[in-house]
């Protein structure tokens, strides 16, 4: 039975406004009730107190204008009212500065605590990089697993290297990207070579027989090989250098990807000029192969400083540019080249920058300077002799230099200006 | 007294400014004394540093006992000779439960005081329900006759004011 009802009924008992069987049921509930009992005595005292009230006097019913406070009495609260209202607005404002200086505080404690983090961030990105780089090295292809992980063989390592060499990348953009330190890059690449030595590790000494086997079946013969680099030297370009040379042959060597040493990201060491492993070939065609590619090397080193030395020689014959200048370095305008023999040159100037000096040279030393787009450019040093017919002059070459791109000299023999 | 307080500060001076004197009026029996107290009750008021829960049953409060307490101050007891008086501080060391102690009498005189205040405040109808039922002591079924109203809208109607009268001196502490 809720509050309302018990109220109703124990008011309706009081008031004599129910029969007699719920005036012995609410009495009932009274003496069994604690709080019906409480309830029925202070309903009885209001009753009782209400009854007496209407029996008194009515009390004055005062004039509506005199139930208000006087003016005074009305500013003095007001006044009062304000102050209390300074002073709440004080110390709210003093409230939300301390509650500032705390947020502050809890904003310096969350930044310290970030900087922790940071710090945590810092100590555990490098492993956490680490990890997924593993990760990534091992298990980044899906092809792996389809091509079938025992099965060794050329492809399974082309695509084990292709997978190490992708996480290359991967390491090379997180690092472009600045995201990890130089310990992360360090971190990386550790768990790069981990991984690597980890998956070869894990191959079985029945698998890294079959792979060397496989090596072994896919190189060349002796005399394939020998073809290929005879071939490789007739075809260099006349431009190449000897290092260019040096690297097309070792290129050649290790490009059919066949190597074990392929399926490693590091490095692997170039091999010697001859781009022939001695431990892959044994035997008779092991030393035919050496001694015919040393020939073919050194034929293909002697075309090379041959074409070298014509290029200089058809530089001299016939430069596109040509300059003389003192010894001080100044330029005395531009030549024309009239003929040249073997450490000489005969020229005569074609035109004067400054007409007021003495136009005929002294006999000296001089620098020419010539300049090809094809050849480059060369400088020659001599002493400058000039010669009865006209205006002509002869020059003997002492020193001659290449200038490179980066304007150094490179000494060339004089014999190479030879044809 | 809260800032939420204050700003309702206004509306509760409003509703009970004029009630309040005439409460006071009531004890004291002087409009000026009456208009001092409750203007003491309401600078009290905004003094409370407290949370002020009922604000019209605190007003009632302190406006009763600042009233009582004025009187005591000035040895001025509402239907009590100077004699009484010094009797009711006399008695008040050594009073019991007794109906007939002049601080019971006292008291009681207050409580009347009280509940004849809240039923001034009522509606002219509601007035007439409590007269009706308590002074001319008519059942429900003849107040229905006089009103027009139903004998259970007559309950419920005088169930709801007594209800609020005894919230009130509840609230106030007038009763338990």
């Amino acid at each position: 039975m809720n509050e309302d009802k018990m109220e109703e009924r124990i008011l309706a008992y009081l008031v004599g406004e129910c029969d007699e069987e719920e005036a012995f049921e609410v009495e009932k509930m009274c003496r069994e009730n604690a709080l019906w009992q409480a309830e029925k005595i202070r309903y009885g005292q209001i009753l009782g107190l209400l009854e007496e009230s209407i029996n008194q006097p009515d009390p004055e019913s005062l004039p509506e204008k005199e139930t208000k406070l006087t003016e005074n009495q009305r500013n003095e609260i007001k006044s009062l009212l304000a102050v209390k209202s300074l002073t709440l607005q004080k110390n709210e404002d003093e409230n939300s500065k301390e509650n500032k200086n705390e947020m502050k505080e809890n904003v310096m404690t969350e930044k310290e605590e970030k900087d922790e983090k940071n710090s945590k961030v810092i100590y555990w990105a490098p492993l956490a990089a680490a990890a997924v780089a593993a990760m990534i090295a091992y298990w980044g292809s899906p092809e792996k697993e389809a091509g079938g992980a025992t099965v060794a063989s050329t492809s399974t390592v082309e695509q084990k290297q292709s997978e190490l060499n992708s996480s290359h990348i991967d390491e090379k953009t997180l690092s472009g990207k600045e995201t990890f330190s130089a310990e992360t890059e360090i971190a990386l690449q550790d768990a790069i070579a981990d991984s690597a030595n980890e998956t070869l590790a894990l191959r079985t000494a029945s698998e890294i027989k079959e792979l060397e086997q496989a090596n072994i079946e896919n190189l060349p013969s002796g005399k394939e090989l020998a073809a290929k680099i005879t071939n490789r030297s007739l075809s260099i370009d006349k431009n190449n250098s000897l290092a260019q040379l040096e690297a097309n042959v070792s290129e050649d060597s290790v490009s059919s990807d066949s190597s074990l040493a392929a399926a490693f990201s590091l490095p692997v060491p170039l091999p010697a000029p001859a781009g022939l492993q001695p431990e892959a070939i044994s035997g008779e065609d092991s030393s035919k192969i050496k001694s015919k590619a040393e020939t073919n090397f050194s034929k293909a080193i002697e075309k090379s400083t041959t074409e070298s030395s014509n290029r200089w020689y058809s530089l001299i014959k016939g430069p596109q540019e040509s300059f003389v200048f003192n010894e001080k370095g100044d330029s005395l305008g531009k030549i024309q080249i009239l003929e040249s023999t073997p450490g000489k040159i005969q020229f005569k100037r074609t035109n004067w920058p400054n007409q007021n000096r003495n136009f005929t040279l002294e006999t000296g030393a001089y620098e020419i300077r010539l300049s090809q787009e094809q050849a480059g450019t060369l400088i020659l040093k001599g002493n400058v002799i000039r010669l009865e017919e006209g205006n002509k002059y002869e020059f003997k070459i002492t020193e001659a230099w290449e200038l490179d791109k980066e304007e150094k000299r490179n000494p060339v023999p004089i014999e190479d200006l030879n044809p | 007294m809260s800032t939420e307080q204050i700003e309702e500060f206004a509306k509760h001076f409003e509703q009970l400014e004029s009630p309040l004197i005439a409460y006071a009026c009531q004890i004291l029996k002087n409009l000026e004394d009456a208009r001092d107290q409750v203007q003491e009750a309401f600078k009290r008021m905004i003094k409370e540093e407290q949370f002020i829960e009922n604000p019209k049953a605190w007003l009632y409060r302190t406006t009763r006992n600042l009233s009582i307490s004025h009187i005591r101050k000035h040895q001025r007891m509402q239907k009590e000779g100077e004699e009484k008086q010094l009797d009711f501080f006399a008695s008040k060391l050594d009073s019991g439960d007794d109906p007939n102690s002049p601080v019971e009498k006292l008291e009681r005189s207050e409580k009347i005081n009280r509940v004849a205040h809240f039923v001034s405040l009522l509606p002219e109808d509601s007035k007439d329900l409590i007269k009706m039922k308590f002074d001319k002591k008519l059942s429900y079924r003849e107040i229905s006759n006089e009103t027009g109203l139903t004998e259970g809208n007559v309950g419920y109607k005088l169930h709801h004011l007594l209800q609020g009268l005894a919230d009130d001196l509840k609230a106030e502490g007038i009763t338990s």
